[in-house]
């Protein structure tokens, strides 16, 4: 089966200035060299195929969110190749791309757009994105005032609703409560009956244990586990 | 090319974005898009009262001796200014602004400035609308001809916004590099001001300081006042055909040059724009 993603010796390495001035420097004058680097992902190689759902664990400044963005199209890697086949749809660092001063319903609009879908596409989904949020008449406000459970139901709710082959999920479920989790938890389910593909990254062991079919444990930058959960 | 085929290609999002970023702008305040309009207004009137009542600018008078009234003069120049400067700012911090379109999803940055500038142009273009009114009430008043002059209007407001996406998608890629540009354009807007000759005549020039009256014209920021300008002061040569239309010649010049640059540095640098938001 063809693999729907295929890392290859991926790295990302940022570059840390210890002042600000050195950022200047090093903008002005191409040959300075004021940085050292910071590397977040170390060589990875891995493939990802149609339907499986897979759980990353590791701990803060693992490199999780790092690879995640890589795989997303967000962050350029530093070395190494990522080929996807399919449509992404992610929720990055507890949220996606909203304007936190546009409404909820302004915010499924924009999405949409965003994702290249016209707004009537957008409008015939409407109504299904509200329905899986369910957060009430806050849909009507604008997202800044939201609670960060309620922020996460709408960036879910958002994302499933693309129509992605791929799902990348970073730590959003964590701020839902529990109704909102086992909600999601069961569209994963959909998800994967369908063959879909899910990146799912969580502090929780145990919803990586139940919802996924394989983990990948991260440590440092670097891939120490990878197998059956 | 790739920019040009990019914007052209997303264009209904560009489009789409431009008005969210509009309402965007205003939608915490509860007058809303009203504040839009009211700021350059307020702007404009302020300025014309001290020049005209404080510092006695008074009218201009054109080679052939027709007198140009201060507000003519002014308000057409300051319109494109405003149209300059702010499209200048915003469309140079679009790309911070809307980090979010950057770190979280996968948004084509090219369009960032482009619809910046393009929300902007909403209301520079009711801003060149009232000021154009007010002119052509003056001309037709004081019986200087509208036609054909007012006709490049149409010419210059396009040139405008073509100049501003090349340069703009310079300062726009630097200031998201490097915070600190942000600074500089503010100096340089200022600079643009004084040296554009918004407020005088840039012939006062060539009696006393001919060799920088000269390089001032080729700016490509005096030949869009200039030209928005002349669209309501009939009697001028308009810079676009003065000198066999050695000046439009310049302004397409440094517009290629610019953009050719600030395509470079763009591409260059567009992917860190999310390591470094």
């Amino acid at each position: 089966m063809e693999p729907i993603i295929s890392v290859n010796n991926l790295s990302k390495r940022y570059k840390v200035f210890g002042r600000k001035k050195d950022v200047i420097v090093e903008a002005l004058f191409p040959k300075a060299n004021r940085h050292t680097l910071f590397t977040a992902v170390d060589n990875m190689t891995f493939d990802v195929f149609p339907g499986e759902s897979v759980g990353i664990i590791g701990c803060n400044g693992a490199g999780k969110s790092t690879l995640l963005k890589m795989i997303t199209g967000v962050v350029s890697p530093t070395e190494g190749s990522i080929k996807i086949n399919g449509r992404v749809s992610s929720l990055l660092e507890l949220g996606t791309a909203f304007n936190p001063e546009l409404t909820g319903i302004e915010n499924i609009y924009q999405h949409g757009q965003i994702f290249g879908l016209t707004n009537d596409e957008i409008k015939a989904r409407e109504q299904e994105i509200i329905d899986f949020a369910d957060i009430g008449d806050h849909i009507n406000q604008p997202v800044k005032t939201y609670s960060s459970g309620m922020f996460a139901r709408l960036a879910f709710a958002c994302a499933i609703n693309v129509d992605p082959d791929i799902l990348i999920v970073d730590e959003v479920l964590s701020v839902g409560d529990m109704a909102f989790q086992m909600k999601c938890f069961k569209k994963f389910e959909q998800f994967k009956e369908r063959k879909k593909t899910i990146l799912f990254v969580s502090h929780n062991v145990n919803d990586i244990l139940t919802n996924c079919s394989r983990v990948m444990i991260l440590q440092q930058g670097k891939c120490i586990f990878d197998g059956d959960a | 090319m790739d920019f040009i085929k990019n914007v052209f290609k997303n264009r209904r999002l560009v489009w789409q974005m431009s008005r969210n970023d509009f309402r965007n702008k205003f939608s915490s305040m509860s007058l809303g898009t009203l504040w839009g309009f009211a700021v350059p207004l307020v702007f404009m009137t302020i300025y014309y009262v001290i020049f005209n009542y404080v510092l006695k600018s008074g009218d201009i008078i054109t080679p052939s001796e027709l007198k140009i009234p201060f507000i003519v003069w002014f308000l057409s120049g300051f319109s494109m200014w405003l149209f300059i400067s702010d499209g200048l700012t915003s469309a140079t911090t679009s790309v911070r602004t809307y980090s979010y379109l950057v770190k979280k999803t996968v948004f084509n940055v090219d369009i960032i400035p482009v619809f910046a500038l393009l929300s902007n142009g909403i209301v520079s273009l009711v801003v060149f609308g009232i000021a154009g009114t007010v002119c052509a009430v003056y001309d037709i008043v004081i019986g200087i001809p509208l036609f054909p002059n007012v006709l490049l209007a149409l010419y210059i407001i396009p040139a405008a916004f073509i100049f501003l996406a090349a340069l703009t998608r310079l300062t726009a890629a630097l200031a998201t590099k490097v915070a600190d540009v942000m600074a500089v354009i503010n100096i340089f807007i200022q600079i643009i001001f004084w040296f554009s000759a918004i407020l005088w005549d840039i012939k006062i020039l060539d009696a006393k300081a001919p060799a920088l009256g000269q390089i001032l014209r080729f700016s490509p920021f005096t030949y869009l006042v200039y030209g928005f300008r002349q669209a309501f002061t009939a009697d001028y040569l308009p810079i676009i055909t003065a000198k066999y239309g050695l000046y439009t010649a310049g302004f397409w010049a440094i517009t290629l040059l610019v953009f050719l640059y600030g395509n470079y540095v763009f591409n260059k640098n567009k992917k860190d724009f999310a390591d470094v938001l």
